[in-house]
């Protein structure tokens, strides 16, 4: 389970403390399905992306910038989920403030995996001098609270999609790098590895055909529970006015927008929150159900 | 802990505060754009920003002006607000006692309430109270702190009308509306962090509770709640320690979401406003101020975990 930002060597150990699910028969029961609490996260996060990819070319989501209403409808047929404090369809801009997260999201994430795992599994292979510095480096980007270090950086440097994917990205690095050391030291020494090297496989081919198969799983669990925790962030800024500058719609913007009508029109406060709750808890959940399931198979 | 391992930990911490203040001078000296005009805000004049050039140095060598720099902020100086003409440090000075008040109460506040709830939900794994627990918990971890601050005004604030949405008197002033004003940021604040250490304490209440040495004290005629008590807190106060780097993290930035949220004068708010002025300085001298809290705080917490766990504490000292 989640950990909003922050550093996830202690997200797989603390935050599920109980890996004891693992041999209960309950989830011996599960077998190799999913499970009805993962499908229904993985049906919200597919039909939440094909709703934001489609966007305007589906009837009911229009501009989600255009005023097309009197402010703070409440929902009608005309507008399912009411309209906002300027007469934007709430829905419309629910959906395309999706456009915002999700690529953030995946964008950050692929930059936490990919240089995470780099770092990872150079350190944990190499050792050594590598190692310490490489530690070293992770020390100094962890000295600093993740949301400080992302309005810090964006304030500095600018708002674009691309910066912002890049430093929430980097934020992940650290736990990524560790999990992908612990598991390639653990690996290291198993005896099939032995082997491949008694046998004279090169170090390259070592890496790659023995250690990356065995690490990358445990690595994609993590990019889960990552992305829901840069979905967080990414609200967090947005919720600040420091993510993505209006008119562009995004969850925070919307939260935030919000507080000025809240006595008449709760919706416009409520059909964000409840957008970007289920995200969140869909994402920690397959988390969950991914990392146990690595347990269970170790 | 033994001399050397004290010695090694302190060249760790100086080498980790020089990065810091390299990555907190860099931000300013990276920035596309004239420095001099940003520092000033839109609408200086060419004197004045040339002055601020000549001030700032720019046409010396970054390492040099980076020198200058860090002997400044060592001496306590770390530049002048362009909006109040307010030295950055007394702007600090005067925000931090809130922003640490709201994250010491809501600290306890969360202890306090996840200490007998995640017991209680370890006593009978699998029952009700567990379950409900183990739900509720998930639900508030994926609840953002910005969205259940917005929640929590919508419904005390707005609604019922019990609590005030914004603003708080000083304690001095008004000891009852300082109360009041505190109660909706700290439970924004603690919901997440309560969360977290529940589950933490359920996960580890139930490891002890599988242990034989626990069979042992059931058959003693140990009650359950004595065995909970003396066996569990300690380890679980262990791993509670060992989080602070990922809490406290997490409660910065949480303090810069419930001060915007609420209006309260903390350093979070600081930091937001000056980046929404440019006032580029003040934010600086917040990041560098707020990054050194951190790190001290890690270390601190890193030393009470060596001095909880008897395992690393001997170790060291054999």
């Amino acid at each position: 389970m989640p950990v909003e930002q922050g550093t996830p060597s202690a997200a797989t150990t603390v935050t599920s403390p109980d890996p004891a699910p693992a041999g209960t028969p309950a989830r011996r029961g599960a077998g190799r399905g999913l499970g009805p609490g993962a499908l229904v996260a993985l049906g919200w996060l597919a039909g939440l992306s094909v709703l934001a990819l489609l966007g305007d070319a589906l009837p009911f989501i229009g501009d989600p910038s255009r005023m097309t209403s009197l402010p703070y409808e409440p929902p009608s047929s005309a507008h399912p989920l009411g309209t906002d404090e300027i007469g934007r369809d709430v829905l419309s801009r629910v959906v395309y403030a999706a456009r915002v997260s999700l690529p953030i999201a995946a964008g950050a994430v692929a930059v936490a995996m990919l240089v995470g795992g780099i770092i990872g599994l150079l350190t944990g292979f190499l050792r050594g001098t590598v190692d310490e510095v490489g530690q070293w480096l992770l020390d100094v980007l962890v000295s600093f609270p993740p949301l400080i270090l992302a309005m810090a950086v964006t304030a500095f440097l600018g708002r674009s999609p691309v910066i912002l994917a890049v430093i929430l990205g980097l934020l992940f690095v650290p736990p990524a790098a560790r999990l992908v050391r612990t598991h390639t030291m653990a690996t290291s020494t198993r005896e099939y590895v032995v082997a491949a090297r008694v046998l004279g496989a090169s170090r390259i081919r070592i890496v790659f055909r023995e250690i990356v198969p065995a690490v990358v799983p445990h690595l994609l669990a993590y990019a889960v529970l990552a992305a829901s925790a840069v979905i967080v962030i990414e609200g967090a800024l947005s919720f600040l006015g420091l993510s993505i500058p209006p008119p562009t719609p995004t969850w925070g913007g919307m939260i935030t927008a919000a507080r000025d009508g809240l006595a008449e029109a709760p919706h416009v406060l409520l059909v964000p929150v409840a957008v970007l709750f289920a995200t969140v808890l869909a994402l920690n959940g397959l988390a969950d159900t991914l990392r146990s399931r690595l347990v269970e198979t170790r | 802990m033994t001399l050397a391992s004290v010695m090694r930990r302190a060249a760790r911490l100086l080498l980790v505060l020089g990065a810091i203040s390299i990555v907190t001078f860099g931000l300013l000296a990276v920035m596309p754009g004239d420095p001099a005009l940003a520092l000033l805000g839109p609408g200086a004049t060419d004197a004045a920003v040339a002055e601020v050039r000549a001030s700032l140095g720019l046409d010396r060598p970054l390492i040099v002006r980076y020198g200058d720099w860090l002997l400044s902020a060592l001496g306590g100086d770390l530049g002048t607000s362009y909006q109040t003409g307010q030295p950055v440090v007394t702007s600090l000075a005067d925000r931090f006692p809130l922003s640490i008040e709201l994250v010491l109460v809501s600290q306890i506040v969360a202890l306090a309430v996840a200490v007998p709830v995640g017991l209680w939900s370890a006593r009978r794994p699998g029952g009700i109270v567990d379950r409900i627990c183990s739900v509720g918990g998930l639900g508030l971890l994926s609840l953002p702190m910005f969205a259940l601050g917005s929640l929590l005004v919508y419904v005390f604030a707005v609604t019922l009308k019990w609590l005030p949405a914004t603003g708080i008197p000083s304690f001095g002033d008004d000891p009852l509306g300082h109360v009041q004003g505190l109660i909706l940021p700290v439970l924004s604040l603690a919901g997440w962090q309560f969360a977290m250490y529940a589950q933490i304490l359920r996960g580890e209440a139930r490891t002890v509770l599988a242990e034989d040495y626990i069979e042992t004290a059931v058959l003693k005629g140990l009650p359950t709640r004595a065995i909970l008590l003396r066996h569990t807190l300690k380890p679980a106060s262990l791993s509670l320690a060992s989080l602070v780097p990922i809490t406290t993290g997490e409660l910065i930035g949480g303090a810069v979401v419930v001060e915007t949220l609420y209006a309260l004068p903390g350093v979070g708010r600081l930091m937001v406003d000056a980046i929404a002025a440019r006032d580029l300085l003040v934010l600086q001298g917040a990041v560098l101020a707020v990054a050194v809290v951190f790190v001290m705080l890690n270390l601190f917490a890193d030393v009470v975990v060596r001095w909880l766990d008897p395992r690393i504490r001997s170790h060291h000292a054999g």
